[in-house]
């Protein structure tokens, strides 16, 4: 049973990292692969505010959101200003850079051997360490970041987002101001990131930094993709997808040296074949062309 | 001279030291339809690029009713008044007919990080903003092709979206880049027309073509341009017989 209940808290997490990368790739149309970089910021300042202030995760969540929304902020600035190809690069030297400050500021991130003993958020003085408690926080905010950005992208704001990825100069031409709009996708979905990353570590209550490489940003996008770029729902059954399936391959008796691989190998399957019959992704609507 | 609303004063720019716009003044005055004829490569689309933000020049300054607008930003332009349509014919492609003119609509609350999450208030504005897109739709005879995706328009059709859109971010100035061109004689004499009826709502037009009997029937003035220059300037009965300008097209 908690076995069931651990898978439902990753998608909860993955769930919020993906409808965030969505609402800055799928809608925005600004193929960021640093959105790892973000989920672990809030991770690491999560972690850091109970271990080092013993701060409660009520106010390290918002504490994370804050940080992670004003980091966004200051590295969109060069970022946004190069497009489409380079904007990928940009992203990339981001999250190549966030990966190695994790790694080697060893004061204060622990370097490879990670932050242990991360303690479990408290509500009412009771600590939240039970697996139903956890599936219930993460759902709860799971379902209130859902809402907010289901909110903003039905409203005319996400319609400048799909006008934006389309076409730039249209947008513009019509008194939309981009760069106002682009910066603000980026930082939205920034702090989303931080959100499931504060999530993620007080339900491990043990972090290190090969949870928020490159990889991870990938995967993350690898869920936007099969889901549907441009659909918040298609993120919700990407996120179960994803994270779901390759835990099947336990139930097929395979030893877990070779499931990892084989999950390597399902991943890219699963995208190749997308990519060739339905690249909108299962809900989207909307053709990168 | 309060009904002079667009006023350039000596512009130039120059591409590599190619001089694209080369000292070109020119005064719009308020409810006329101003043509911009000349040869390719003349200068004609970089004026307009001028004009509405999208290039700066090197040197000269423009006015908008009295407001120097020389150096601002596109966007900002066309909330002052001036919207503009391009050659190469844009849209949101995968949005339908009634979304492209509703994104063009200026200042809307809901546009806003707190006015998109905070509800009743940008509700009930976008339903205003429905009709308001409604109507223009139906200005340009659209109306039924509303819940369309632009892309399935043919190209006239497109066109007139294209002019719609102008229309519905309220600027007072609309800049038309070859608003025929390319599209079918049915279609071209109906956006002659819209065109021909846009003074009587308080709008004041340029717009660049090649179509010269399209020029001829609603144009009250016409400015001619070739490599970069103004040569000349006026009615069409009086360009038309310029020495200049009939060398500058048959050369």
């Amino acid at each position: 049973m908690d076995y069931l209940l651990h898978i439902l808290i990753l998608i909860g997490i993955y769930l919020i990292a993906a409808a965030s990368l969505n609402f800055v790739a799928g809608y925005t149309g600004l193929l960021s692969v640093a959105h790892a970089a973000f989920y672990g910021v809030g991770a690491y300042l999560a972690a850091l505010m109970a271990l080092k202030l013993g701060a409660p995760f009520w106010l390290s969540l918002p504490c994370a959101l804050a940080i992670a929304a004003m980091l966004a902020a200051v590295v969109a600035i060069p970022t946004l200003r190069v497009h489409d190809d380079y904007f990928v690069i940009a992203t990339f030297c981001l999250q190549v850079i966030a990966t190695s400050v994790m790694n080697n500021w060893i004061d204060v991130t622990g370097g490879p051997l990670g932050l242990p003993g991360i303690p479990h958020p408290t509500l009412f003085g009771v600590s939240l360490g039970a697996h139903w408690q956890m599936v219930l926080l993460v759902w709860a905010i799971a379902g209130l970041s859902f809402w907010l950005l289901h909110r903003l992208v039905s409203a005319p704001f996400g319609r400048v987002l799909r006008a934006i990825r389309e076409d730039e100069v249209f947008t513009r031409s019509l008194g939309k101001n981009v760069v106002k709009y682009k910066v603000l996708a980026f930082v939205i979905g920034a702090a989303f990131a931080a959100a499931s990353g504060s999530l993620y570590a007080v339900y491990m209550t043990y972090i290190d930094p090969t949870s928020f490489t490159v990889h991870e940003s990938i995967f993350m996008l690898a869920i936007v993709i099969v889901g549907g770029a441009g659909s918040l729902w298609g993120s919700v059954v990407g996120a179960a997808v994803l994270v779901a399936l390759p835990e099947l391959l336990r139930f097929v008796g395979m030893p877990s040296a070779i499931a990892a691989n084989v999950r390597q190998i399902l991943y890219g399957g699963l995208l190749v074949g997308m990519m060739l019959w339905r690249p909108q992704g299962l809900l989207g609507k909307y053709r990168f062309d | 001279m309060s009904q002079i609303v667009l006023e350039c004063r000596r512009l130039t720019k120059a591409f590599d030291g190619i001089k694209a716009v080369d000292n070109v003044s020119l005064s719009v005055e308020r409810q006329r339809i101003v043509a911009i004829i000349g040869p390719n490569g003349a200068g004609k689309t970089t004026l307009f690029n001028l004009c509405t933000g999208f290039l700066h020049p090197d040197s000269g300054s423009i006015r908008f009713k009295g407001q120097d607008i020389t150096r601002l930003a596109p966007n900002q332009i066309t909330l002052l008044g001036i919207a503009r349509t391009f050659q190469d014919l844009r849209l949101i492609r995968q949005m339908t007919v009634l979304e492209n003119v509703l994104l063009a609509m200026p200042r809307q609350a809901g546009e806003g990080f707190w006015g998109a999450i905070g509800s009743r208030r940008s509700a009930r504005e976008e339903r205003a903003n429905r009709e308001q897109a409604m109507a223009w739709l139906e200005f340009v005879g659209l109306a039924g092709k509303a819940l369309d995706l632009a892309e399935a328009l043919s190209y006239g059709q497109q066109k007139l979206l294209g002019l719609a859109c102008c229309l519905a971010t309220g600027a007072e100035m609309l800049m038309l880049d070859e608003p025929v061109a390319g599209v079918e004689p049915a279609t071209t004499d109906r956006i002659l027309d819209y065109l021909s009826r846009l003074p009587s709502l308080g709008k004041t037009v340029v717009f660049i073509e090649h179509n010269l009997l399209a020029v001829q029937t609603v144009a009250n003035c016409v400015v001619v341009m070739d490599d970069g220059k103004k040569i000349a300037e006026g009615s069409w009965e009086q360009v038309s017989q310029e020495a200049r300008v009939l060398e500058a097209y048959l050369a």
